[in-house]
């Protein structure tokens, strides 16, 4: 019905300006519900500074990154914004990774649960390892697209591989002991394996100043269930949790961590082949 | 999808939900002035008006994906802008604003030949009946039967219990059923 | 005002696995831009990750911005007043523009958000990118894609900007204004440009250099490499056998390239692709130098 009518310019003028009566304005606002022409026209009489500057506002508001619930608690944990930014951005440290591991360790106490002596080899084969794939996963030319652009950044590259490996640390491990507590069954393991699976991240992250952290990740993971695999034939798995080989893992921990400082005091990275 | 000066506000709409800033630019610079102006007929804060603004625009960028194709986009905006106005407003009453010259017209109760045209174009006899209503009445019934809120929505609006628009508005529309079936002296 | 050059290569060599990628390469640059031609496997990227310091050489010495690369303090000192665009570029998932240019910035050490997103927005300005700017990477284009690869590298507006193929994917309109961008850029800074496409470098390069299997072939004035196939290319009604390389232009003549035009051909002004060409020998295919 009011399609050919429109308001005169007189009209909608009174309106902007705010004297246009009670029921005048009140036909306007529902022609204009409906008219593209006439809400243009109004556009006319409306000043366009004030405009501009909500404007200003929401763009900035729409452009702008929300931080992701991993920024938010790496912020309380005491890291400035910018450093929470760069470690969040870490492959293993996003929701869908940790779910992941949530499922894969709930699959694990399954299996350490009703799968007797072999689920125990099981959890002992995959327990150190989690902190490990979790650290390979952190940073390297494998697992972030843009490390080469990164790499020619200042920022420093030893902290960054630091804070992201401490970040996984603190994610994965607490996972892993939960499960280790919740699983009935498991005496001295159930601590015990903290100290190949911190013995073998040191050792990731010292190679990784040669060589990719996935090849060494791999590495490890390769020789770590062979000789799970081994005990579990031989005797059983817990053979390679005894005495003796626990203090191996802290030697070799602290020899990993030496040797790490050693190199990151040079230029680290700087002749792998991006 | 390439949303340009061209597209109609729907496809504006799409391009928003799918991240297009530009497009929401192009949907404030058609939409912000007309609402700007509603706004500031509902609330004479010039600050608060802003910000409404700002809160519905933001909340299209988040939620284009929202609005599922029936009637107007600009009525859609309205509801979100008029309903971001009265959670803004409640317990500031003072904010609020009756157009001026209201007054004047309740005191004017013939309207000029010119206002017969408008009005019957968009209200037919309803309009006049309107203008002839109280301005209580007529705020109550502009805020649930022309701004499209609830009872209780309009009296956050407006300031007064909800059991008072109930009431304001059962006796404007029976006063316009007896003034519109002739009979008001 | 520093007269020390930019960028001060001596001997420079660099082998992978076996194959010698670059050999005893001499390169100074000073402030402009400069273009850098090469076929495939010349060592341009491998050059450029040289001079961005993500690779050190084999051999040689190099000095960036007046410092030798070595130790952290110096290289960080490098990597703040560099920018540098690789030739193939990832993104995070799930990334948006403005999230990914953010996260650059950070590595950039712009640590205090407010000016930092002010200078995200700048450089998303300067590339074209605002409209999309809170749009995710993996939604947009090829050459939009490249563009934000762009606008990371022109952060803090960088004295020595290194570009491995800028141009790759962007829409003709798009490289009108990408080049005016980098010639404003060249005003101020040194920028090495290293692409296949010759018109770039002939239209926004006064020097260039010619890389090829680890060895400079040409490093002087656009002009001078140009005026080498002077009287070297002509047009002709069919194709030469004895031209190094001839197509079917749009005018229906051939134009060919070669050692020397025969007698009485009608002889044509040489671009710098033909001159490229030439240069390279039969070592480089029409069809590579064309792409």
């Amino acid at each position: 019905m009011t399609a050919t009518w429109h308001a005169d310019d007189a009209e909608l003028s009174r309106y902007v300006a705010g004297v246009a009566g009670a029921v005048n304005g009140a036909s306007i606002e529902q022609h204009l519900l409906r008219c593209p022409v006439c809400r243009a026209r109004v556009a006319e009489y409306v000043p366009q500074q004030p405009l501009e500057v909500v404007w200003e506002r929401i763009r900035r508001q729409a452009e702008e990154p929300r931080p992701t619930p991993a920024q938010r608690a790496l912020v309380r944990a005491g890291l400035s914004g910018s450093d929470a930014l760069l470690v969040a951005a870490a492959p293993s440290l996003r929701t869908s990774w940790l779910l992941g591991l949530a499922g894969t360790l709930g699959f694990v106490a399954l299996s350490v649960a009703y799968g007797g002596a072999r689920g125990l080899a099981f959890f002992l084969l995959v327990a150190p390892l989690v902190p490990v794939v979790g650290v390979a996963f952190a940073y390297g030319p494998d697992v972030d697209p843009a490390y080469e652009v990164g790499r020619s950044a200042p920022y420093p590259a030893t902290r960054l591989l630091l804070l992201r490996t401490a970040a996984v640390l603190a994610t994965s491990l607490p996972l892993v002991v939960a499960t280790s507590l919740v699983v009935p069954g498991l005496d001295a393991t159930a601590f015990a394996w903290l100290l190949p699976a911190l013995a073998f991240s040191a050792v990731v992250l010292a190679a990784s100043t040669w060589c990719r952290p996935a090849v060494a990740a791999t590495a490890v993971a390769l020789g770590w269930a062979c000789a799970v695999g081994s005990a579990a034939l031989v005797r059983d798995a817990a053979a390679v949790l005894t005495p003796t080989l626990l203090a191996g893992y802290c030697l070799l921990g602290v020899a990993a961590v030496l040797v790490l400082r050693l190199r990151l005091r040079r230029n680290p990275f700087s002749r792998e082949l991006t | 999808m390439r949303a340009d000066i061209a597209s109609g506000d729907p496809e504006l709409l799409a391009a928003v939900a799918g991240g297009d800033l530009g497009a929401l630019r192009l949907l404030y610079d058609r939409h912000a002035p007309w609402l700007a102006v509603r706004l500031g007929r509902r609330c004479n804060q010039p600050e608060a008006v802003s910000d409404v603004l700002q809160d519905t625009f933001l909340a299209v960028w988040k939620e284009a994906a929202r609005w599922r194709s029936d009637g107007e986009v600009a009525a859609w905006l309205w509801g979100i802008a008029v309903r971001r106005l009265v959670s803004r407003l409640r317990g500031h009453h003072e904010a609020l604003a009756l157009p001026s010259d209201d007054v004047a017209a309740a005191r004017a109760p013939e309207p000029s030949a010119e206002d017969k045209v408008l009005l019957g174009v968009e209200y037919g006899d309803l309009g006049t009946a309107l203008l002839r209503l109280s301005p209580e009445m007529r705020a109550v019934v502009q805020a649930t039967v022309l701004d499209g809120l609830t009872a209780r929505e309009a009296g956050r609006l407006l300031g007064i219990p909800e059991n008072t628009v109930k009431t304001r508005l059962r006796r404007a529309k029976a006063h316009l059923r007896l003034d519109l079936s002739g009979g008001l002296t | 005002m520093n007269a020390s050059p930019t960028v001060d290569l001596t001997g420079i060599t660099k082998r992978y696995r076996g194959t010698t990628a670059l050999s005893a390469v001499d390169l100074t640059l000073r402030p402009g831009i400069t273009g850098l031609l090469g076929p495939n496997g010349a060592g341009k990227t491998t050059l450029l990750r040289i001079l961005a310091t993500v690779l050190d050489p084999d051999a040689g010495e190099v000095r960036l911005l007046g410092r030798a690369p070595s130790g952290s303090v110096p290289l960080a000192e490098i990597r703040r007043r560099l920018g540098y665009l690789p030739q193939e570029m990832g993104f995070p998932r799930s990334f948006s523009c403005f999230a990914f240019i953010d996260y650059m910035a950070v590595l950039k050490e712009w640590s205090a958000p407010g000016p930092r997103h002010e200078e995200v927005r700048r450089v998303l300005d300067l590339v074209d990118l605002a409209d999309v700017a809170p749009k995710r990477i993996r939604a947009l284009s090829g050459g939009q894609r490249r563009r934000v690869g762009l606008a990371q590298a022109l952060l803090g507006v960088p004295e020595l900007l290194l570009l491995d193929e800028p141009t790759t994917g962007v829409d003709p309109e798009q490289r009108v204004s990408l080049r005016q961008l980098l010639s404003a850029a060249g005003e101020h800074s040194t920028v090495l440009l290293s692409t296949h496409q010759t018109e770039d470098v002939a239209a926004l390069c006064d020097r260039v250099i010619v890389l090829d299997r680890g060895r400079i072939l040409h490093d002087g004035g656009v002009q001078e490499l140009v005026a080498t196939a002077a009287g070297r290319v002509w047009l002709a009604d069919t194709p030469d056998p004895g031209a190094r390389a001839s197509w079917r232009t749009g005018t229906g003549k051939y134009r060919n390239v070669g050692t020397v035009a025969p007698e009485g051909s009608e002889r044509t002004d040489p671009t710098l692709e033909d001159a490229y060409l030439l240069l390279l020998g039969s070592r480089a295919s029409v069809t590579e130098v064309a792409a």
